[in-house]
């Protein structure tokens, strides 16, 4: 193998490390983004419902009454 | 009458998981920068009297090397930072930094081994130099390993804080184990040292490779704050028991 191509094996090797990595990194973020989206729809879920907090107040102002 | 919810929104607020602006425009600049640095590296260095081309491997392998020191350099004050504060982002940056170090430490060794086969002859030899350097990556995969054994992140971040800080011991081995032990490895190459002609061609790659590396160092530590919240809020979720 000449000197030049010594020089383009490690040239390239960087690049498609960095870039490998930097993929990974993109893809790490994205997962973590949908994970916490995902904890979110839960919470709402967990969360009550406006309707219930209405329901119980307008029962509690009848009971008041 | 209608009465609203006040309670903080469950849903996560879109400028949690946005990358800031600042790292955005970074990724493009240092690309940019990388490009134009070994541009300016491949085109203005003459053949070098004894290796010929084969010194512009210097420009991406010296770099790299400086990159993953600095690297567990932000490992190791980021290790004494967690244990002194308790924070846990400090734990996430030591992580974070802690990876691409080895990534970077990685490809060091890589192109040493490439270089060393038409220059020495070998592509490995227990140089000390070498061997340092083989074992600084052992040592910080281990570091990431370990924080697998854990889903406490406390204990993780206390365990993985000690182990940054007694693996840094071996960062100043490798540095100085070329001028204590001369052996097969040439002196540091620094723009000091190298060639005038060259001098320029290694600056601009080594500043090209800090805003790479900073720029992978944002985006890696985003992702792992972003990871991390939705991990303490599932584990809320979890003690609140709506959800199982």
């Amino acid at each position: 193998m000449s000197n030049e191509a010594y020089v383009a094996v490690c040239f390239g090797l960087t690049w498609i490390v960095l870039v490998v990595y930097a993929v990974i990194i993109f893809q790490r973020h994205s997962r973590a983004a949908a994970e916490l989206a995902a904890v979110g729809a839960l919470e709402m879920e967990a969360e009550p419902k406006d309707a219930d907090v209405v329901t119980v107040t307008h029962a509690t102002m009848e009971l008041v009454r | 009458m209608s009465m609203r919810n006040k309670g903080k929104s469950p849903a996560p607020p879109r400028n949690e998981t946005r990358v800031p602006r600042w790292l955005v425009l970074l990724g493009p600049v240092s690309l940019l920068a990388l490009i134009a640095a070994q541009a300016f590296g491949i085109l203005t260095s003459p053949p070098d009297r004894d290796m010929g081309h084969l010194q512009k491997i210097m420009y991406v392998h010296v770099p790299a090397a400086w990159m993953a020191m600095l690297a567990f350099t932000i490992v190791f004050v980021a290790s004494i930072a967690y244990l002194w504060r308790r924070d846990e982002r400090y734990d996430l940056m030591a992580a974070s930094a802690a990876e691409i170090g080895v990534v970077l430490t990685g490809l060091a060794l890589a192109l040493g081994s490439i270089w060393g086969k038409p220059t020495w002859g070998v592509w490995w030899t227990w140089d000390p130099r070498l061997t340092s350097t083989a074992i600084l990556f052992l040592i910080y995969a281990g570091y990431l390993a370990l924080r697998g054994f854990t889903d406490d992140a406390e204990r993780r971040a206390r365990w993985s804080a000690a182990v940054g800080i007694l693996a840094f011991l071996n960062v100043p081995i490798v540095y100085m184990s070329v001028r204590w032990w001369r052996t097969l490895h040439q002196l540091p190459s620094t723009a000091e040292t190298v060639d005038s002609i060259y001098a320029w061609g290694l600056r601009l790659n080594a500043i090209a490779f800090l805003l790479v590396t900073l720029y992978l160092l944002g985006r890696r530590y985003h992702a792992a704050r972003v990871q991390r919240m939705a991990e303490n809020r599932l584990e809320e979720l979890s003690l609140r028991g709506a959800y199982v």
